[in-house]
C-alpha cells in the first residue's frame, strides 16, 4: 500500500475530491487571456477572411482592367481607322497606309499624288519588263528636237555638269514626252600646296581622271504630264512634303535625310512632272538643285 | 470530485435543451464553432482539461497556459470535428493529449524540470485562510510527488480518469487500451 512513502490510500480518496482548478487555476486571468487570444485571433483570421475575398475580386479586376485595355486597344485602332477612312486625321501618310501596291490610284485631293506601281521594285526582283528602254542622245540640243514639250532651263548648277540625256520609248518608238537627265557633280581641282606633290604632280594627278566626275550625282526625269495633273511617285513609304520656292514637292525617303539612302523629290511644274533622285548629295544639295529647275520655271 | 464530470454525450444533451449547442456542434464539421460556442465549450470543460493537465505536468502556470491553447486549437480545428466519430469531449481530450505531447517535447527541449512546490505554485487567491492553505499545498504537493513516482503511461491514465473525470470506458476509447486495461492501471497505484 506504500509506493515512494506515500499512503496512496488516503491520496487516493483526495484524487476524488481534490478540484486543482478551484484550487489552484486563476480562472479569471486565465479566461482574460483565452478572451484576448481569440480577439486576436478574430482579427487575424479577419484579415485572412478579407484577403481571402479580396484576392478572386483582385484577379477579377485585374482580368477586367487586362480585357478593358485590349477592348480599348482594339476599339482605339479601329477608331483610328475610321478617322483614316473619313481623313479626319488628313495627310499624306494616312492615305498611304490603305493603298496597296501595284493598282493606280486616284490622286489625293489636297497633293495631287499618285502612287505609280513599283517598277523599281519589280526590277530588283528580275522582272525588267516594264521597266522602259531610253535611247541615248548626244546632247540636249539633240533631245529637244524629239521632244514634244520644252525643258525648263534652270540657271545657277554651275557645280553640275549633264553627262547624260535619254529619252525613253516604249520598244518601238521613242516616247516623245519623258526625258532622263544626269547631272553629275564637278570637282574642283584645286592644286594641293607644291611642296605636298611638287611643282608639276597635281597636274600629272589631274589629268587621269574623268572630265565631270564628282561624288555626287542628280537623275532628273522630265515628263509632260499636262496641266492639272496629279505628282506621281513610286513608293508608298517615307512620303515628305517639302516647300521649294513656293511650289510643293513631295520628298520620299526617310528623316532626317542621309546621304546613301533612296530619295526622290517630284513636283508638277508647267505641266511637267520633275522628278529629282540625288545620288550621294547632301541634303542642301539636293535643295539647290531643285530650286534651280524651280527658278526656270518661273521665269 | 466535486467538479462536474459529466461525458461529451452528456453534455451535447444537456447543451441541446438549453443552447441548442449539440446542433451546432453536429454542425461543426462543416461550418465551425462560433465564437458564443467556444466560450459555452470553454466554460463547460476548461476545469477538466486544466486538471488534466495539472495530473499531467504538476505545473499551475504551463496547465493556464495549456487550456487556453487546447481551446484555441479545438477552435481551429472546428470544422474538422465528425460528430459521428465520438463525443465532442472525447475529442477536446485528443486535442489535450496531443497538445500536452508537444508541451512535454518541447518542455524536455528548452528548459529542466522545475521543483514541485515552484511548479505547483501558489493556490488560488480564494483560499486565502493561511492555515487551509498550508494543509491544501502540502496535500497538493503530497499527491504531485505521488504522480511523479509514476510511469508516464500510468500518470496519462490517471489523468484523463481523474483530472479530466472520464470514466474507464471513456479513457479506454481515448487510449485505445480495453476497459479492463484501463481499470486495472489506474488501481495499481492506488490499491484499495
Amino acid at each position: 500500500m506504500y509506493i515512494n512513502g506515500n499512503d496512496f490510500l488516503n491520496l487516493e480518496r483526495k484524487l476524488e475530491s481534490m478540484d486543482f482548478y478551484s484550487l489552484l487555476a486563476d480562472k479569471d486571468a486565465m479566461y482574460r487571456d483565452f478572451i484576448n487570444r481569440l480577439d486576436r485571433r478574430e482579427q487575424r483570421s479577419g484579415a485572412t477572411a478579407r484577403r481571402r475575398v479580396m484576392r478572386p475580386a483582385a484577379i477579377a479586376a485585374l482580368i477586367g482592367v487586362i480585357i478593358l485595355i485590349t477592348g480599348f486597344t482594339v476599339f482605339a485602332d479601329s477608331i483610328v481607322g475610321l478617322l483614316k477612312q473619313l481623313k479626319f486625321t488628313g495627310g499624306i501618310a494616312n492615305k498611304v497606309e490603305q493603298l496597296e501596291l501595284g493598282e493606280e490610284y486616284p490622286p489625293d485631293t489636297n497633293t495631287k499624288i499618285i502612287y505609280e506601281d513599283l517598277e523599281y521594285a519589280e526590277e530588283y526582283k528580275g522582272k525588267s519588263t516594264r521597266f522602259m528602254q531610253k535611247h541615248k542622245f548626244n546632247s540636249l540640243e539633240e533631245a529637244k528636237q524629239v521632244l514634244r514639250f520644252t525643258l525648263p532651263e534652270p540657271k545657277g548648277l554651275d557645280d553640275w555638269e549633264l553627262v547624260s540625256v535619254k529619252v525613253f520609248s516604249n520598244g518601238e518608238e521613242i516616247l516623245p514626252y519623258a526625258v532622263e537627265l544626269i547631272y553629275d557633280k564637278v570637282v574642283t581641282r584645286t592644286p594641293p600646296p607644291p611642296e605636298l606633290i611638287g611643282n608639276d604632280g597635281w597636274e600629272k594627278i589631274s589629268e587621269g581622271l574623268p572630265e565631270g566626275s564628282g561624288s555626287g550625282s542628280f537623275y532628273v526625269y522630265l515628263t509632260y504630264v499636262g496641266e492639272n495633273a496629279a505628282v506621281k511617285i513610286d513608293t508608298t513609304k517615307d512620303i515628305n512634303i517639302v516647300q521649294i520656292n513656293g511650289i510643293e514637292a513631295v520628298l520620299t525617303g526617310p528623316l532626317p535625310y542621309e546621304r546613301g539612302n533612296a530619295y526622290g523629290l517630284t513636283w508638277i511644274q508647267d505641266g511637267i512632272a520633275i522628278k529629282i533622285f540625288p545620288c550621294g548629295c547632301t541634303y542642301d544639295e539636293l535643295i539647290s538643285f531643285a530650286e534651280a529647275y524651280v527658278s526656270a520655271g518661273s521665269e | 470530485m466535486s467538479m462536474e464530470t459529466v461525458s461529451g454525450s452528456q453534455f451535447c444533451r444537456l447543451a441541446e435543451k438549453t443552447e441548442g449547442c449539440g446542433t451546432a456542434l453536429q454542425e461543426a464539421k462543416s461550418a465551425g464553432l462560433s465564437r458564443e460556442e467556444i466560450l459555452h465549450l470553454y466554460t463547460e470543460h476548461a476545469g477538466s482539461v486544466f486538471n488534466f493537465f495539472f495530473y499531467s505536468t504538476g505545473d499551475r502556470e504551463a496547465s493556464m497556459d495549456l487550456v487556453n491553447d487546447v481551446f484555441l486549437k479545438v477552435l481551429d480545428k472546428s470544422r474538422t470535428y465528425d460528430h459521428r466519430k465520438g463525443d465532442i469531449k472525447v475529442w477536446l481530450f485528443t486535442v489535450a493529449r496531443n497538445t500536452l505531447r508537444d508541451h512535454l517535447r518541447s518542455r524536455r527541449r528548452a528548459k529542466p524540470c522545475l521543483a514541485i512546490d515552484e511548479a505547483i505554485g501558489l493556490p488560488a487567491p480564494e483560499h486565502s485562510d493561511p492555515e487551509a492553505a498550508a494543509t491544501l499545498k502540502a496535500d497538493i504537493m503530497a499527491l504531485t510527488k505521488a504522480l511523479e513516482a509514476l510511469s508516464k503511461r500510468e500518470r496519462s491514465l490517471i489523468a484523463l480518469k481523474y483530472g479530466a473525470g472520464f470514466r474507464n470506458k471513456d479513457v479506454a476509447e481515448l487510449t485505445g487500451l480495453s476497459e479492463k486495461n484501463v481499470a486495472l492501471s489506474c488501481a495499481v497505484p492506488f490499491p484499495s
